[in-house]
C-alpha cells in the first residue's frame, strides 16, 4: 500500500530539507571574516594552547574496548536466549545444546586472546623488564 | 553417498569452522610455525572437500530451513574450498611471508570459506547477512594485514568503509522485504511475488542489489577494487576476486532466482542487472587499457568480467522486459554458464596471481615494463602468465574461450542484441590490453638478466593449472561433467509455468 510510506516519504523530505537549510542558512547569513593566525589555533578558554590537541592512546585501551564489546554481546544473545529457554526445551534439547556451542566458540575466542597476551598491560614488546609506572 | 540428513551435524561448514578453531588454539599454545599450519589447514580443506563430495545433488533443508542443498550448493561448496586451498598455499609458499602473525593469516581465509559456503546454501535474509559479514570482516583484516605499508591500510580503509556501506544498502533493502512478507525465507517470499509486486518491496529489491553490487564490483559500485586489488597482499587479491565474487554471484543468483525469480520480479531486477553488465563490461575493458600497475589492471579486468558474468545471470531469467519467457533449458543453460565462466575464471586469475606473487617477492609494485624480457628470464613464468592472460581474453583453444562463447550464446539464444554487442565488443577491447603484459615478456629486452628461479612445487602447481586451462578448452565437456546438475533447485511452484499463465 503506497499511501503507507507517507512517514517514510516524510522523514526522507525532513532530511533533505534539514541538510539543505542548514547549509544554505549559514552561507546566507554567516558573516565571511578575514583569517588570521590566532583564529586558526584551537580554543583552550582564551588561553594560549600549550602543546599538541591530539593526544596518542595506547593502543591498549582500543583492544580492551574491542574485547569488551565482542564478550558484551554474548550477554545480548543469552537474555533473549532465557526467555524462551523455558517452552522451547520442552520440544527438545537443541536449544541446550546451541548456546553450548555458542559459548564454545567464545570460550576458544578467549583462550586465543589469553594466550596471545591481549590482557597483559605490563609487558611492552620490545622491553624484557615490566614497567609498571 | 551420504544421507542429507547428516547434513544437520556434518555440514562442511561445521567441519571447517570447527577445524579453523583447534588451528588457532595450536597456534596459541603450541606455537606451531606458520609452515605447519599451512599444512593443517590444506589437510582439513581436503578432508572437508572429499566429505563435501559424498552428499549427493539432492534438494534438502537443513537448519530449520535456514539452508539448502542443492546441485548449485555443491558446486559452489567445492569452488570456494579450492579457492581456499590455493589461496592459503600461496600465501606460505609463493608470497613473501607476512612479518608477523603469520598463524593467522592462514586460518582467518578458513572462516572466510567458511562465510562463503553458507552463502552458498543460504536459504534465509538473515543467515545470508551474517555469512556475508563473516566474510568481509574477515577480509578486512587479511586485506590490511601488511599494516606498515601505506597501501595496504589505503586498501584496508577502502574496503572497510565501502563494504561497511554495502551491508547498510543489504539490511535496509531486507527490511523493506520483511516489512511487507513479514518472513526473511527465501522459499517463504517467493510464491507472494507471482502474480504482483508491492512496490516497496521492488524498492527493497534494489537496495539488496546495490549491497550484492559492491560485492561483485559491479560498475557503479566497483570503485573500491582497483585499490583495494593493488593493496591487499598476492594471495588475498586472488582469493578476493574470485572467491568473495563468486560469493556475490550466488547470492545474486539466490536471490533473482530463488527470491524474486517470477515475472513481476524479473521486471526490477532485469533492467538493472541489464545496466549494470552493460557499464560494468564498457569500464571494466576500457579503464583497463591505461593501467601500467598490473595488480590495478586485474582490479579492471576483474570488474569487466563481473559483466560478463552478469550477462549470464540475466541470460537465466524467467522472463524479460520484452515478455520473452524461458523454457527450462534455458534458465539451467544461463545458470551453468555462469559456473562454467567461474572456473575458467579460478583457473586463469589463481595462475596470474601466483606468477605476480613470484615476481612481487623481487620487485613490489610491480608495473607492465617490468615485465620486459620474462621469457628468457623464466620461460615457465612467462608461459603461464600470457596463456592465463590470452585465456581470460577469451582466445581459443583456451578454457576462457569456452566461457566466453557460452555467455554470448546465451544472450543471442535470449535475443538480448544490445547485450550481445556490448559483450562482444568488451571482447574485443579486452584483446588489447591483455596483450600489453605478453609483448613486453615476449618482444621486448630484459631490463636485467638474471634467471628467476621458482621453486619445485609451485612450478608443479602453475604447470597443473596451465594443464587444466588447455584442457578444459579443448574437451569442454570436462568443465560440463563439474557443472552438470548444479543448477539450483527450482524454488517451488515452477516459475516457468507460473509466468506462463
Amino acid at each position: 500500500m503506497p499511501q503507507d510510506y507517507v512517514p517514510v516519504f516524510l522523514q526522507v523530505l525532513a532530511g533533505i530539507f534539514f541538510a539543505v537549510s542548514t547549509l544554505a542558512v549559514s552561507v546566507l547569513i554567516g558573516k565571511r571574516g578575514r583569517d588570521s593566525v590566532a583564529k586558526d589555533t584551537a580554543y583552550e578558554c582564551g588561553k594560549d594552547p600549550i602543546g599538541d590537541v591530539h593526544t596518542r592512546f595506547s593502543v591498549k585501551f582500543y583492544l580492551v574496548a574491542m574485547l569488551f564489546i565482542l564478550f558484551d554481546i554474548e550477554v545480548v544473545f543469552m537474555y533473549t536466549w532465557a526467555v524462551v529457554y523455558r517452552d522451547m526445551v520442552h520440544h527438545s534439547l537443541a536449544i541446550f545444546y546451541s548456546m553450548f556451542t555458542f559459548i564454545g566458540i567464545l570460550f576458544v575466542g578467549y583462550l586465543y586472546a589469553l594466550k596471545k597476551k591481549a590482557f597483559d598491560w605490563t609487558h611492552t614488546p620490545g622491553s624484557s623488564s615490566p614497567n609498571r609506572s | 553417498m551420504l544421507s542429507p540428513t547428516y547434513l544437520t551435524y556434518l555440514a562442511p561448514e561445521i567441519l571447517l569452522t570447527v577445524w579453523a578453531m583447534i588451528l588457532l588454539l595450536l597456534e596459541a599454545f603450541l606455537s606451531l610455525s606458520a609452515r605447519e599450519i599451512t599444512r593443517l589447514a590444506l589437510a582439513g580443506i581436503l578432508v572437508t572437500a572429499i566429505e563435501t563430495l559424498f552428499f549427493g545433488t539432492d534438494t534438502t533443508l537443513f537448519w530449520g530451513s535456514l539452508c539448502k542443498w542443492d546441485g548449485a550448493a555443491k558446486f559452489f561448496h567445492l569452488f570456494f574450498l579450492a579457492v581456499a586451498a590455493l589461496a592459503i598455499w600461496m600465501a606460505d609458499e609463493v608470497q613473501e611471508p607476512v612479518t608477523h602473525g603469520g598463524g593467522e593469516f592462514v586460518v582467518l581465509p578458513l572462516f572466510t570459506t567458511t562465510g562463503l559456503m553458507l552463502l552458498a546454501s543460504a536459504n534465509d535474509f538473515m543467515l545470508l547477512f551474517v555469512a556475508l559479514e563473516l566474510v568481509t570482516i574477515s577480509l578486512y583484516i587479511l586485506v590490511a594485514y601488511r599494516r606498515r605499508s601505506l597501501v595496504a591500510l589505503e586498501a584496508g580503509v577502502k574496503y572497510l568503509i565501502l563494504g561497511g556501506l554495502s551491508s547498510a544498502f543489504l539490511v535496509m533493502g531486507v527490511a523493506y522485504i520483511f516489512g511487507i512478507t513479514g518472513t526473511t525465507r527465501f522459499d517463504a517470499i517467493f510464491p507472494l511475488f507471482i502474480y504482483g509486486m508491492p512496490t516497496a518491496v521492488g524498492f527493497g529489491l534494489l537496495l539488496v542489489l546495490i549491497g550484492v553490487g559492491f560485492k561483485i564490483a559491479m560498475v557503479p559500485f566497483h570503485i573500491w577494487a582497483p585499490d583495494v586489488y593493488e593493496g591487499a597482499p598476492n594471495s588475498i587479491t586472488a582469493f578476493l576476486s574470485v572467491g568473495s565474487k563468486a560469493g556475490g554471484i550466488i547470492i545474486l543468483l539466490r536471490i533473482v532466482l530463488g527470491v524474486f525469480g517470477a515475472g513481476p520480479g524479473c521486471d526490477i531486477w532485469v533492467p538493472v542487472l541489464y545496466v549494470g553488465a552493460i557499464l560494468s563490461l564498457l569500464l571494466g575493458n576500457l579503464a583497463a587499457i591505461p593501467q601500467r600497475n598490473l595488480k590495478r589492471l586485474m582490479g579492471y579486468s576483474s570488474v569487466g568480467h563481473t559483466g560478463f558474468i552478469l550477462v549470464a545471470v540475466i541470460g537465466a531469467a524467467a522472463s524479460l522486459p520484452g515478455g520473452a519467457r524461458a523454457s527450462i533449458a534455458e534458465l539451467a543453460n544461463g545458470q551453468t554458464t555462469v559456473m562454467v565462466y567461474l572456473v575458467t575464471y579460478l583457473l586463469a586469475t589463481f595462475t596470474i596471481f601466483i606468477v605476480l606473487a613470484v615476481l612481487e617477492r623481487r620487485l613490489p609494485g610491480l608495473e607492465i615494463h617490468h615485465l620486459a624480457g620474462l621469457s628468457q628470464r623464466s620461460p615457465l613464468l612467462a608461459a603461464a602468465f600470457a596463456l592465463s592472460l590470452v585465456s581470460l581474453a577469451g582466445v581459443p583453444p583456451l578454457s576462457g574461450f569456452i566461457a566466453k562463447a557460452l555467455v554470448i550464446l546465451v544472450a543471442w539464444n535470449r535475443h538480448l542484441y544490445p547485450l550481445l554487442i556490448v559483450t562482444i565488443f568488451a571482447a574485443v577491447a579486452a584483446l588489447y590490453y591483455y596483450l600489453g603484459p605478453i609483448k613486453a615478456m615476449y618482444w621486448s629486452e630484459p631490463l636485467d638478466e638474471t634467471p628467476i628461479k621458482v621453486n619445485r612445487t609451485t612450478s608443479a602447481v602453475l604447470i597443473g593449472l596451465i594443464v587444466l586451462l588447455i584442457v578444459t578448452g579443448f574437451y569442454a565437456q570436462s568443465i560440463s561433467v563439474l557443472v552438470g546438475g548444479a543448477t539450483l533447485a527450482q524454488a517451488t511452484p515452477d516459475p516457468v509455468h507460473l509466468v506462463s499463465k
